[in-house]
């Protein structure tokens, strides 16, 4: 009963070969391209609900509309109001009324003031979340004057195109217009890497994902207090390293789509846990995300121009939009809060031990708590409710050695010896994908083929979600 | 021009070889895939039988039972070195079963309320401060200590399992065994068997006195009935028989271990069809429970559905407004999955057993 369309699907793959072969059969006329690739994302959407396609068209023609006013008036203070009051009103209007009514709901009945406030009944239109984002680029740019407005198909395009938009990543205009609009022929770009890359999300996302959540992770974040301590540390890794998987193997796969399709998607991941401190985990993780908070939140806020202690306020409230963004709950708020804090007290030590990094052995260290931190927010991201989240930690706070002579044990400590030659494990692993690449092409199908037949025998059965469609 | 095109002739080779190689490799699972989501036989035209092409479903087949075997012989192993452990655990057993020789009384099941008035204008849904009639009923399903609860269904009742879960063993210190799975049901045993998953886990889990299945929406389709034969018509005379008996099988299992169930209706969905169709099941569902001495309780009047109406909020009794359904019409919000589990604890009554916290 799952509506969302999923890129891994047989019938995506059918659908894929077939549009495969129209849309370069068609290669000699951009237009043709475009207006095919528009025709399946509209298609996709459509496929999701009609009233999600109603409501991208109606916000396409409003940003179109707005691109014009912006580029007659660049530059003046209406329109970056009028765009905030759209994505603002957008992401009200659908994806967090509800916490904010109940919210104010509670606020005024403990005042005692019994209110019914309204609430419009509405879905949350798939890829919301990404197309508005895709919107704030093209229109501060155009107020910038770094751009011009687009023509109305182009926009639509960069507004729906359909490898990024059930879950991104996050494109800019300035990267992703170009390449509606290239100056040569179209071509497919390193098809063998492409499909390395799709190969790739199979073994992340049906294998390892899959896996890690019904074996770690889901039991124990659904019913927490049912498993012993280890067990729920265990989880923890477990969930730390699955919403890895899940969201690097959606961008992988997503990516080799659009290689296929002639088109560069902008970088999400760059090996995130080998980050040494939470500032560069940042620049590694979901990075076309958190460039976009700092680029249209965290510099307009003010960034650090105005000392330390602004500038920590604005990253904490940077991070705090970027866990609502997440969802609207307490607990993406607790992780964007634990995010923002975490950065400020990195930037303090930065400031008063410089001499840290030469310390022997700091560097795994380091790595070693960027990791530990960023597991300990993961706690709030995934627990469902507040309580959950605490109750965990609690759990947490009664592991003992002696508990830790079992097999969850034995697992956790297989997890930090993973993250500690995670580095040299990434080098062995882009080796060999190297090497993969240099097989003949009209081999190279064969292998990939019994490679992935291989990891979907060992995997379960059903067809994986992604995260981060949901947000 | 003609560069590009061959590039793109070069990638389209890659994708039709993997594709190819996949499909020939993994025919059985997606004959099953296909069967489950689009109730029809799936059977590839014209090279469907050839010995070349079902050579792949062999190969993964053969596969398969390599791999069952290795685990299965490596778990005699580890039962060999456990089986002194489990003899000695023997002795209590009895303790258990004394208290729960409680005779089954036999259930009268409440009508559902389906009968819609047209016409009459729908108020939005309000919850009955009242529990559901059927709990009111001497409370005929009983639990004590050292009992289990196995908790059976589809993407429903995973929604619902872990509040139930939290609660039994919280308050009462109860363990359940959760075995719901997504998109399973009655109708496709091929893709996944809850019969037979019964009779296997009442098999191994003898402290089980308690049973909850709350499945449906995966049904209301036509079904297979075997190789080569043309699937049963949803809702046909044949249809029928075929899934009653499938309920039939789930009950027996009950009754031959003396384990209590209650089987909980599907409430009333966003799509008008897949909502009538649920009031059809749930017909079946209550009618061989009844037979069965056991548990049929709908759904819908713990969502505070009246008849056929659907809302995605409902208004509680303190008269606040609540989103119980998840966009797709289908699944609850964790407001809806708490009130659901709530509801079905109500149904409970527990010997002997102190209530503890929350």
């Amino acid at each position: 009963m799952d509506y969302v369309v999923s890129f891994l699907s047989i019938e995506f793959g059918l659908c894929f070969a077939l549009f495969f072969l129209l849309y370069w059969s068609l290669c000699w006329s951009l237009r043709l391209q475009n207006a095919l690739l528009l025709a399946a994302s509209y298609g996709l959407v459509a496929s999701f609900s009609l009233q999600s396609l109603y409501i991208l068209l109606g916000y396409s023609v409003l940003v179109y509309a707005l691109g014009l006013l912006a580029a007659r008036y660049p530059g003046r203070w209406f329109i970056s109001g009028l765009l905030l009051t759209l994505v603002l009103g957008c992401f009200y209007l659908f994806k967090y009324q509800e916490f904010f009514v109940s919210g104010a709901q509670n606020a005024l009945a403990a005042l005692g003031l019994d209110v019914s406030l309204p609430i419009v009944e509405l879905l949350v239109p798939i890829g919301l979340s990404f197309y508005a984002f895709h919107s704030v680029s093209y229109l501060v740019s155009i107020n910038r004057r770094e751009l011009s407005t687009a023509a109305p198909l182009d926009l639509a395009l960069y507004l729906a195109f359909f490898p990024s938009l059930v879950a991104g990543p996050v494109n800019r205009a300035l990267h992703m217009l170009p390449q509606i609009r290239p100056e040569a022929m179209r071509q497919v770009l390193e098809p063998q890497r492409a499909l390395g890359l799709i190969a790739m999300a199979v073994v992340k996302l049906f294998f390892l994902s899959a896996w890690l959540g019904s074996e770690w992770v889901d039991p124990v974040f659904d019913t927490p207090g049912s498993a012993s301590p280890e067990q729920v540390l265990l989880s923890v890794y477990g969930y730390s390293l699955l919403i890895y998987f899940n969201f690097s193997g959606y961008t992988n796969l997503v990516t080799g789509i659009a290689l296929l399709l002639g088109f560069r998607l902008p970088d999400n991941f760059a090996a995130p846990y080998a980050a040494h401190n939470l500032k560069e985990f940042w620049g590694r993780w979901h990075i076309s995300l958190s460039r976009f908070i700092r680029d249209y939140v965290y510099i307009p806020l003010g960034g650090n121009r105005q000392g330390a202690w602004r500038g920590n306020l604005n990253m904490l409230l940077a991070m705090l939009v970027s866990g609502l963004w997440h969802g609207a709950s307490a607990n993406f708020l607790i992780w964007g809060a634990l995010h923002g804090i975490g950065l400020a007290i990195y930037k303090l030590f930065a400031q008063s031990a410089p001499g840290f990094a030469r310390v022997p052995g700091a560097g795994l260290l380091a790595r070693l708590l960027t990791f530990h931190y960023v597991a300990f927010a993961w706690i709030f991201f995934r627990s469902p409710t507040l309580d959950g989240a605490l109750e965990m930690l609690a759990d947490i706070a009664h592991v003992s050695l002696a508990g830790l002579n079992s097999p969850s044990g034995v697992l956790i400590l297989a997890c930090v010896l993973y993250l500690a030659i995670y580095p040299q494990l990434l080098k062995l692993l882009e080796r060999s994908l190297a090497a993969s690449q240099r097989l003949p092409w009209q081999l190279y199908p064969v292998p990939l083929a019994l490679f992935v037949s291989l990891i979907i025998f060992a995997s379960q059965s059903g067809v994986p979600g992604f995260i981060y469609a949901s947000f | 021009m003609l560069r590009v095109q061959l590039d793109a002739a070069k990638a389209l080779y890659a994708i039709v070889v993997v594709m190819g190689i996949l499909f020939w490799l993994n025919q059985d699972s997606i004959k099953l895939y296909c069967q489950q989501k689009y109730h029809q036989s799936c059977e590839l035209p014209l090279v469907g039988q050839a010995p070349a092409w079902r050579f792949g479903a062999s190969l993964t087949a053969a596969l398969g039972a390599a791999r069952d075997s290795f685990i299965a012989s490596l778990e005699r192993d580890k039962q060999v070195v456990a089986a002194p452990a489990t003899t000695v655990l023997a002795p209590s057993m009895p303790v258990v079963t004394v208290d729960l020789e409680q005779p089954l009384p036999a259930a009268r099941p409440e009508p559902v309320h389906r009968v819609a008035e047209p016409g009459a204008s729908a108020p939005l849904p309000v919850i009955q401060q009242a529990p559901v009639p059927l709990a009111q009923t001497g409370s005929s399903v009983v639990l004590a200590a050292g009992d289990q609860v196995f908790l059976v269904g589809d993407s429903l009742m995973q929604g619902v399992a872990p509040h139930l879960a939290n609660s039994l063993r919280k308050r009462y210190q109860i363990n359940t065994v959760n075995l719901s799975r997504q998109s399973t049901g009655l109708a496709y045993p091929g893709f996944f068997n809850w019969p037979q998953t019964v009779a296997d886990t009442l098999a191994r889990e003898p402290n089980i006195r308690l049973m909850v299945v709350f499945l449906g929406p995966n049904d209301p389709w036509d079904m297979p009935q075997g190789k080569g034969k043309p699937f049963l018509r949803f809702k046909s005379a044949e249809w029928e028989l075929a899934y009653r008996a499938r309920i039939d099988a789930i009950l027996e299992q009950a009754r031959a271990r003396n384990v209590q169930v209650i089987w909980v209706g599907p409430p009333n969905m966003n799509q008008p069809r897949l909502s009538a169709a649920m009031a059809y099941l749930s017909g079946l569902y209550q009618q061989q429970t009844a037979l069965f001495g056991q548990h049929f309780v709908s759904a819908n009047p713990f969502l505070g559905y009246p008849d056929e109406q659907f809302s995605f909020t409902v208004q509680t009794p303190e008269g606040k407004r609540v989103k119980v359904r998840y966009d797709d019409g289908v699944h609850f919000t964790i407001t809806g999955q708490k009130m659901i589990a709530a509801q079905v604890l109500s149904l409970i009554s527990f010997t002997g057993l102190t209530v503890t916290g929350h």
